[in-house]
């Protein structure tokens, strides 16, 4: 019995340590780690945007996620742009599914409703094939497209985007997934543009 | 066995990797460059010193039946910390490194060393075990990545070595090139530890 009880409490002991160690750590990098998943926003807007350095007034646009016309490829939220209330343009994040998993796009939109830069996030394309989708040769591809004057398709299937040679998947990814977030955009326009509660406006 | 000795056999002669052969997952699926095999040996060298430091501290306090469910405790929070500390302070490496981070948890070597080691040592000759170990550990990780990145990019730590001429072999990157790395270099370990021997 005396054993027994032992065993019960070492090993609630370590537990009980190990959680104050665990809520100690978290609680010293927590502020960090956010602020690491901003910056790294932040750089992926730059990137879309040459404009930002001149535009400090972010706002950010929560969106209903009824706005998805497609369950598996949704915009997380889009950022507005504005330089004294005047719109610079949109930026919007999109997730599309791609060969190895989740690919998360960041792509900007001028008010010409054109596309000034794509950017990939986050991804886990396989390497050396896939994960050339990071290149900025490949991006460029995108940059000036609308939705009007642009064949929405891979080079080989006789569209106008450049695909990665052996990444068809991860190209058509990202191509549907920018073109899909297009599409969600305009149809939500004036939504977007409207939306000023003024909540998150100069927290950037 | 010496200080010293419990140190350095973890580099040649009790390898994990080349001659334990352990912990090979994370071994063939992280190595796709220099930089990742030594953030993942880095990585695991720290939960490894960690937990060998506890456990051999605790080795007296835990009652042999609770010894692995305490083991894991132990080691899932160095890991945890690692994990956190990673991503407030090496975002890149955390990102690259991704779900292999969490895994170290069930990484056979810092099980092995904790059990076969730690729990039967004193604090000392543990940490001269970890620190070997998780070196060799880190060598080991690092050579694999290096040659995988060297074939399958031409770079090595993200520097142009083989020159603009060079056509990757992406293979080498894709993970038939970890198997073949792996095998190649585990046989020549092999042959030169034969001869060493004779």
């Amino acid at each position: 019995m005396r054993e027994f009880a032992r065993m019960i409490i070492v090993l609630t002991a370590i537990c009980c340590l190990s959680a104050v160690a665990l809520g100690a750590v978290q609680v010293m990098t927590a502020e960090r780690i956010a602020r690491q998943q901003w910056l790294r926003k932040i750089r992926a807007l730059n990137a879309v945007f040459h404009l930002y350095e001149d535009a400090p007034d972010l706002q950010v646009v929560d969106v209903a996620s009824s706005w998805a016309s497609d369950a598996s490829r949704k915009v997380r939220k889009f950022y507005v742009l504005r330089n004294n209330r005047q719109v610079l343009g949109t930026a919007f994040e999109i997730s599309a599914p791609g060969y190895g998993g989740w690919i998360d796009i960041m792509v900007g939109v001028t008010e010409a409703d054109a596309i000034s830069g794509i950017r990939i996030i986050s991804h886990n394309e396989t390497p050396g094939l896939g994960a050339n989708i990071v290149r900025d040769s490949f991006a460029a591809g995108f940059k000036g497209r609308n939705l009007q004057e642009t064949n929405w398709s891979l080079k080989k299937n006789g569209g106008d985007i450049d695909q990665i040679s052996g990444a068809t998947i991860s190209s058509a990814a990202v191509l549907g997934a920018v073109s899909e977030g297009l599409r969600i955009y305009r149809a939500h326009k004036d939504e977007i543009m409207a939306s000023d509660d003024g909540r998150s406006r100069g927290d950037a | 066995m010496t200080l010293r000795g419990e140190f350095t056999k973890g580099i040649f002669k009790e390898n994990p990797t080349f001659r334990l052969v352990l912990g090979i997952c994370p071994t063939l699926a992280v190595t796709t460059s220099a930089a990742n095999g030594l953030g993942m040996g880095a990585a695991a060298t720290s939960v490894l010193l960690g937990s060998n430091i506890f456990i051999s501290l605790l080795r007296r306090v835990i009652p042999d039946k609770v010894r692995i469910p305490a083991f894991i405790v132990i080691i899932s929070t160095f890991v945890t910390i690692i994990d956190l500390s990673m991503a407030a302070y090496m975002p890149e490496l955390h990102s690259a490194l991704g779900i292999f981070i969490p895994l170290i948890v069930v990484n056979c070597i810092i099980m092995a060393r904790a059990e076969a080691f730690a729990s039967k040592a004193a604090l000392l000759p543990s940490i001269a075990d970890a620190v070997g170990m998780g070196i060799g550990f880190t060598l080991a990780l690092t050579m694999i990545g290096s040659l995988r990145e060297l074939f399958g990019n031409g770079t090595v730590l993200g520097y142009a070595v083989m020159g603009p001429g060079y056509c990757p072999a992406v293979i080498m990157i894709l993970p038939p090139g970890a198997f073949l790395t792996m095998g190649v270099l585990l046989s020549a370990i092999n042959w030169l530890a034969r001869r060493r021997a004779a």
